[in-house]
């Protein structure tokens, strides 16, 4: 069994604006294991760059507001890190890749220049050093060394993703989050990029949070699978856990409403209604008004998370259903 | 029943002159689509899907070729018959936020089409309310939000009112251009089972453009696929995902990230990129990436052959390279 | 089939209008300028009015009389600004300066706004050759500062009220015909302008109802800052001498004339000076809020 090198513990992140304050994650638990891949699967505003932005000490200002929690990594709270000592652990610690890789790179700077600059940022190596580094990196990530002299504009998509993908693990980082890295791409890129991603953990023995809507990615990448919906974890377990067992309805609603490849469906089963107003969370459970299995406790009180044993005894689940099957956490 | 094919695209192509030259976004394409079906199109971003679409509703003026819409060709109505048949064809947009006017209400964007087709005067105003709210029924938008304008509404609701406006005319035929791939998972359900719903309580034609390929088979007829302007394999969705006969089509699908971790999946992982279909040469536009490209690939460009009964590969190989799926 | 239903969203009636107003009341610094523009302008009609009755008996008692014994009277309860170097009291004639100053920036920017409009907005929708042309000649006229070129075109036809507007407005052409051309060209290229396509809308229809409806606002917003402009150009030209002549109490050429006085006076200076910054700052303000406000997708 792998040792947890991160963990977020009761972590609630709010945004206050003048139209009111945006309740973007409340109380949200994930434990990232040591070289173990991690998804984080959930729909727009559920609050998953939230939860990576919080972790990564990157929140809006003066927005964010980090109302409880803390962010532990080896033992160390994040949160209660002094600004200096957060720039070290991003990069060299805890690396992050944005979903749009257009905007990620900086449009002035050629390629290999960027990827040096964040060498050097953390390691003091020459001039040379560093170059000699930056053409290993690149190469990991499989573009040839010759296009380090180009522009960011000379990329295409998928190769400016590799580019990002070769910065952020330009220090071996011990931890890679990932916001959506391929959402923007076509299938077969987005095919090649995690597979890029895939031998580089293979190679470092990176872990990672893996963030993205698409179930299918999570399946094929991730060892460990969170559900988050309105700002809190609602499933979390193996990936077998939840592909197999399913217990939260919300899971469960997610996989009906998805168009299966190898079975055939005549029609999808979507679930109804919106997710709730960010600014006015109802009081019982976040889901109650879509759920097609909601009593009337659900609506005034809040469910706490159910232990439900599973594959590696991590199997979670936040609804009253599952009180009598399983043990509250 | 006897099915009747609608609509019949023969040789249809589309050039773009650039600064670098010769685009050809759609190269000579030829295909049809049977009354109250729905064809599937497919293909990555830049393989000139959405240009096709635009090309048949007349929004792009084609290069050359011919839009059989009803026995009618298209493209050489003149103005007054164009708007006459427009009422019968419509689109719906990807971005349910850019296809809506931002200034205009629900029910303002609901109305135009019938305002300007002469359906009804502006100032019939009763009956453009009971029509309007009627509309909105079909399509699951409560009739509260008559007044709000697109920006109050959530992308799932936008794409509503985007189709209830392509059916405020009753047209017989829908361009979808990628309408789910800008929602959520859970709304994107809710929106294809509209559109399903519509399409048999109306008898609708869809020619559905998406690069999602589970959308496509869980929604389609006949699929086509796209690489570079050009179709390279048709077929029906049981064919196509139990016989992908064209390598650009077995790499298109095994690229799909299946959500069951216990499908290990075999991949034909696709070297290099889409290139730009910029003063293409003669031969075959995927043999660049094609790992079965032979001599002969990179010198002609590929015949469309019909492997099976309904099934056509554009390939030299066809028939030879066939593997099959899962 | 699924409907919709999600509590605490009230069900919106209001207009656009309506919206923007909401959005612009929320912003007291635009809400101080226009209140003090609105002051501005009620002055403007009010001297202008006053003089169109007494047919000006008025204008030459208080603004153009000259009193020397009273030359240069630091500000006093008689005088409260203060008078100027003939005498004449500044307070007056700051106020009956207003109108310059607001006329002339106004009418400017009309004339800019309907002359670069048409220019910008043929650009923007036929494109092709037709916009190279027209653009080209606009980025000839932008790489002159327009203060140098509203000084060539007087120059050229005399100083004059309306020689100074015709130049000031000429230079202010090209900005306004770019701002039109880049909203037409993003309306035109929208999917929503295409979906009107596809149900058979005409040209004039799309420009009308689509077009320029959605460009309308930026040009408001640049209009109320190039108000702003004008009324330092006009300032401008008058301090140098080529804009309103004496003894019209235009606030630039109180300036000029005030500059030799500098140190025997310095009220001379400072008023028409606070005068000038007081509306610009106003009109700037105003502007911002304006931007704010009129942007539809701006969510409340």
């Amino acid at each position: 069994m792998e040792n947890t090198i991160l963990e977020v513990k009761n972590l609630s992140i709010h945004y206050e604006m003048r139209e009111g304050t945006v309740k973007a994650l409340n109380g949200a638990d994930l434990v990232l294991k040591e070289g173990a891949s991690h998804g984080l699967v959930g729909e727009t505003g559920a609050g998953k760059t939230t939860l990576a932005k919080g972790i990564m000490g990157l929140l809006p200002k003066p927005y964010g507001k980090i109302k409880s929690g803390e962010v532990l990594y080896e033992g160390r709270d994040l949160l209660l890190m002094g600004k200096q000592e957060m720039q070290k652990i991003r990069g060299q610690h805890i690396s992050m890749i944005f979903q749009d890789p257009m905007t990620s790179l900086n449009p002035v700077m050629t390629v290999g220049d960027q990827i040096m600059e964040a060498i050097r940022n953390h390691e003091k190596l020459s001039r040379k050093d560093a170059a000699e580094k930056t053409k290993v990196i690149l190469e990991l990530v499989g573009i040839p060394y010759v296009r380090a002299q180009e522009y960011p504009h000379q990329f295409s998509g998928g190769m400016k993703q590799r580019v990002v993908i070769a910065i952020a693990l330009a220090c071996n980082p011990r931890i890679l989050i990932a916001d959506e890295p391929t959402t923007a791409l076509d299938v077969t890129i987005q095919a090649q990029v995690l597979e890029t991603i895939r031998d580089l953990r293979d190679k470092f023995h990176t872990s990672m949070l893996l963030i993205t809507h698409d179930l299918g990615v999570i399946a094929q990448n991730c060892e460990y699978v969170s559900v988050i919906y309105a700002g809190e974890i609602v499933e979390t377990g193996t990936v077998h856990d939840i592909f197999g067992r399913k217990l939260h309805p919300y899971t469960q609603g997610l996989f009906s409403s998805i168009p299966n490849i190898s079975e055939t469906v005549t029609r999808l089963v979507p679930i109804n209604g919106l997710m709730p107003d960010p600014t006015a969370l109802p009081e019982g459970c976040a889901f109650c008004e879509r759920c097609k299995y909601a009593e009337a406790r659900c609506s005034v009180e809040h469910p706490p998370l159910y232990d439900m044993g599973g594959e590696e005894n991590v199997h979670r689940v936040r609804c009253f259903r599952y009180e009598h099957g399983g043990e509250r956490v | 029943m006897e099915t009747k094919e609608l609509l019949r695209v023969n040789h249809l192509k589309k050039y773009f002159q650039t600064p670098h030259g010769t685009l050809s976004a759609v190269d000579d394409v030829t295909f049809g689509i049977n009354e109250r079906e729905t064809l599937g199109v497919v293909g990555e971003s830049g393989c000139g899907k959405s240009t096709l679409g635009r090309c048949i509703l007349r929004l792009h003026e084609p290069t050359d070729g011919e839009v059989i819409f009803d026995g009618q060709n298209i493209l050489k109505c003149d103005k007054k018959e164009m708007k006459r048949l427009r009422s019968k064809m419509q689109i719906i947009f990807q971005d349910p936020y850019a296809s809506l006017n931002p200034r205009m209400t629900v029910s303002q964007a609901i109305a135009a089409p019938l305002i300007i087709q002469g359906v009804y005067s502006p100032k019939e105003k009763d009956k453009i309310a009971r029509k309007v709210t009627e509309m909105m029924d079909v399509v699951g938008l409560a009739s509260r939000l008559v007044n709000s304008y697109p920006h109050e509404l959530d992308g799932g609701r936008r794409q509503r009112i985007g189709i209830a406006r392509a059916l405020s005319l009753d047209p017989q035929f829908i361009v979808c251009d990628e309408p789910v791939s800008a929602l959520d998972v859970s709304i994107q359900a809710q929106v294809l089972n509209l559109m399903q719903d519509l399409q048999q309580q109306m008898g609708l034609t869809y020619l559905f453009i998406t690069h999602n390929l589970s959308v496509v088979k869980h929604l389609s007829n006949q699929i086509v696929v796209m690489y570079l302007g050009q179709l390279v394999e048709k077929a029906s969705p049981d064919q196509l995902f139990r016989n992908p006969s064209h390598p650009y089509t077995q790499a298109l699908l095994s690229a799909i990230p299946i959500p069951d971790p216990d499908v290990k999946m075999q991949r034909t992982v696709l070297q290099g990129e889409l290139t730009s279909p910029i003063n293409v040469g003669p031969g075959c536009r995927f043999a660049k990436r094609c790992i079965y490209a032979k001599p002969e690939c990179r010198e002609m460009n590929p015949e469309m052959t019909e492997i099976e009964p309904g099934h056509i590969v554009a390939c030299h190989l066809a028939g030879t390279v066939n593997k099959t799926y899962e | 089939m699924a409907k919709l239903h999600s509590k605490g969203q009230p069900v919106r009636q209001r207009s656009l209008m309506q919206e923007a107003w909401l959005q612009f009341k929320s912003n007291r610094l635009a809400i101080c300028g226009l209140i003090v523009i609105g002051l501005l302008l009620l002055i403007s009609i009010g001297t202008t009015i006053i003089d169109l009755v007494d047919g000006g008996a008025l204008y030459k008692q208080l603004v153009t009389k000259q009193n020397l014994l009273e030359k240069l009277d630091p500000p006093s309860a008689t005088h409260i600004l203060g008078c100027d170097e003939y005498g004449r009291d500044l307070f007056f004639r700051i106020l009956w300066g207003t109108r310059y100053s607001l006329f002339a920036g106004v009418c400017t920017i009309l004339v800019a706004v309907l002359i670069g409009g048409i220019f910008g907005a043929i650009a923007g929708y036929y494109g092709g050759k037709i916009d190279n042309v027209i653009m080209r000649v606009m980025d000839m006229m932008m790489t002159v500062p327009s203060l140098v070129l509203a000084m060539a075109i007087v120059a050229a036809l005399g100083s004059s009220l309306v020689n100074l507007l015709i130049a000031l407005a000429t230079s202010q052409v090209p900005q306004f015909a770019r701002i039109v051309r880049s909203s037409v060209m993003a309306v035109k290229g929208s999917e929503y302008v295409e979906a009107t396509k596809a149900v058979g809308a005409s040209d004039a229809l799309i420009i009308a109802k689509y077009i320029i409806p959605n460009a309308l606002s930026p040009v408001i917003v640049q209009g109320t800052l190039g108000v702003a402009t004008t009324i330092l150009n006009v300032a401008g030209m008058s301090f140098l001498g080529l804009g309103i002549q004496p003894p019209a109490p235009e606030w630039g050429s109180i300036l000029s004339s005030a500059r030799i006085y500098m140190r025997e006076a310095w009220h001379i200076s400072v008023f028409p000076g606070l005068a000038i910054v007081i509306c610009i700052l106003s009109l700037n303000l105003l502007g911002d809020g304006l931007r704010d406000a009129l942007d539809p997708k701006q969510k409340r």
